[in-house]
């Protein structure tokens, strides 16, 4: 079977096809075209978490630090040096990207697991709190204004419309490289660190390397979305570093499914859509977002994403499918250091 | 040369020495064996001679090169690659994901050759899988390649493991205790695979407790007992030795 050999794009085409047309009917006014931007530079941000969460199998609580950190360096070039927010678009991700491997470098060669999630928790707060206090360079809390928009032949993109099928194409080019890049070489060697740090040492793979590289790229990818968001919505404040955006990363990843291409893309549009629609309750909305939360790290571990491509399986396969590769991620065991 | 050599290798643990100014040889082609007791100090050389932990004093001379206190990864570039005494695999993965995961070294294929997946990475692809079916073929997992591999029998995982450590194309092997949890035959059969990979010029350190397997296979076999070496030999030498009866029977009846 066809669908069998190439893995999402079952998911995939169907996606593409109501992202591309979703313009022409549900959302026609600005304001709707405004969500699905906000859909892709979620899943964007989503999808770089989850290359730390799903790929690596490690957690940064200072992701949406670099976050807003991307969204700042856009904004600060084109507000203060004039730089095309096309520049911006490069320059974000490389400064994110170093950035990461600053501290990834730091963080990864002593942390793993819960120590690394504490201690980029701590990079995290502290970046909160200078772009806080730091009002000359980051206008302190109120934040930068009139962040201007990228522009195509002198022609400016402020249509929502432009703009949305400007960040889609860009998002299908990040799935693009993730799917990609799991095949590589160092693809595979970040996925066998995360199966099994002490058996990839021993046949060759430098994992601390390999990890700090990885870490960077996630970095890099969130920046980017930190400057599709700044030149966006044209304004950017400290709390884009804060944690109300690091929950929203975590609630989008764990939503949509870690370890898969299409779950954090799916979990950012229902995260953005079910919040629209609980407009109405302001910051209860978190409330109702903690309980869904629960209930489907209760009951659908893996995210929705694993569950329906379960669902859909069983259809064009009458049953007989195989087990679910999202499960297959249990921590890496350790044998190296036994005394014999 | 020995191909492998270590010289006065010690480590303390606290005040406790695991190894003892350890003294070993390893020519090309041989099948090594080291053995003693439980907690005689045969996995602690095995970590200090593959990187996984540094040692407190003493020299690894690998090659003619001094290569102490490199990082294990650093010594698989070199071709020396271990297993380890609790089965560790990509538990997760499928069988043939693991000998492709476990291909680092040996595979060609470039960032931008993955990225645009170009006719050479597709060759390079194709190669790299016609190798891992060799290498299972070799250890007789062909009828599992597509099994996930945590659901493979215990003998099926020891030879996994080894087809992992071959697929780095390791100029020596260290094996830690691979034939713990087998049965009888399971054992044979990873007898038989490791004199194969001797033949085929891989050198060998096989870590053990049981004697009878062991001095089966080796051609060499050096025993330790409280960290220190207290014999070295031909099986046949070992067997009959004093102390070596003593360390693992206690003391001889009437002696």
């Amino acid at each position: 079977m066809r669908l069998r050999n190439r893995p999402g794009l079952w998911f995939g085409a169907p996606v593409l096809a109501v992202a591309a047309t979703a313009p022409l009917f549900l959302f026609t006014n600005a304001y709707n075209r405004g969500l699905l931007v906000l859909i892709v530079i979620y899943a964007v941000a989503g999808l770089s978490l989850d290359y730390i969460m799903g790929e690596m199998g490690q957690f940064s609580f200072g992701h949406a630090a670099v976050w807003g950190f991307g969204a700042y360096v856009s904004a600060k070039l084109a507000l203060d040096l004039g730089v095309s927010p096309w520049i911006g678009f490069l320059a974000a991700p490389v400064a994110a990207g170093l950035v990461g491997l600053l501290i990834g470098y730091i963080a990864l060669r002593r942390t793993r697991g819960l120590e690394l999630a504490i201690v980029t928790l701590g990079f995290g707060v502290l970046a909160w709190t200078v772009a806080l206090r730091w009002r000359s360079v980051t206008g302190g809390p109120a934040g930068l204004r009139q962040v201007p928009p990228p522009s195509l032949f002198g022609w400016e993109i402020r249509s929502e419309l432009a703009y949305y099928y400007f960040a889609l194409l860009l998002l299908l080019g990040v799935v693009f490289i993730l799917t990609r890049l799991r095949e590589s070489r160092f693809g595979r060697a970040v996925r066998s660190i995360h199966e099994n740090e002490d058996l990839a040492r021993s046949i060759g793979v430098a994992a601390t390397r390999a990890y700090v590289f990885a870490f960077a790229f996630a970095c890099a990818l969130v920046g980017f979305s930190g400057a599709l968001y700044a030149h966006h919505f044209r304004f950017v404040n400290p709390n884009l570093l804060g944690l109300q955006y690091m929950f929203i990363f975590l609630i989008v990843v764990l939503l949509g499914g870690t370890g898969t291409v299409w779950g954090p893309v799916l979990g950012a549009a229902i995260f953005v859509l079910v919040s629209e629609w609980l407009r109405a309750l302001q910051e209860y909305r978190f409330l109702i977002f903690g309980f869904v939360l629960l209930m489907v790290v209760l009951f659908m571990p893996n995210g929705v994403f694993p569950a329906l491509r379960r669902v859909a399986r069983r259809v064009t396969d009458g049953g007989r499918s195989g087990g679910d590769d999202a499960a297959r991620r249990a921590c890496p065991g350790s044998g190296g250091s036994e005394a014999g | 040369m020995a191909l492998l050599e270590t010289r006065g290798l010690t480590k303390l643990f606290g005040g406790l020495s695991a190894v003892d100014r350890l003294h070993l040889r390893v020519e090309q082609g041989d099948i090594m064996g080291l053995i003693g007791p439980n907690g005689s100090g045969k996995t602690t050389a095995l970590n200090l001679i593959t990187g996984f932990l540094k040692p407190t004093e003493g020299s690894v001379t690998y090659e003619g090169q001094d290569v102490t206190g490199l990082e294990p990864h650093e010594l698989a570039r070199n071709g020396l690659v271990r297993t380890f005494q609790i089965t560790t695999l990509f538990e997760n993965l499928t069988v043939r994901d693991n000998i492709l995961h476990g291909s680092h070294l040996a595979n060609p294929t470039t960032l931008m050759g993955a990225l645009v997946r170009s006719g050479r990475y597709r060759r390079q692809r194709a190669e790299m899988e016609a190798r891992a079916q060799e290498l299972l073929g070799l250890v007789g997992l062909e009828q599992r390649i597509d099994s996930v591999a945590r659901d493979l029998s215990a003998g099926e995982h020891r030879y996994l493991e080894i087809a992992i450590a071959l697929a780095a194309n390791p100029r020596m092997v260290l094996l830690d205790e691979p034939a713990t949890g087998l049965n009888p035959e399971e054992a044979a059969y990873l007898m038989d695979l490791i004199r194969t990979l001797s033949k085929q010029g891989v050198t060998i350190l096989l870590v053990e407790h049981n004697m009878r397997l062991i001095t089966n296979i080796c051609t060499r076999i050096t025993v330790l007992n409280f960290g220190a070496k207290i014999a070295e030999g031909t099986p046949e030498e070992i067997v009959d030795d004093e102390a070596v009866v003593t360390a693992y029977l206690g003391r001889r009846r009437g002696a």
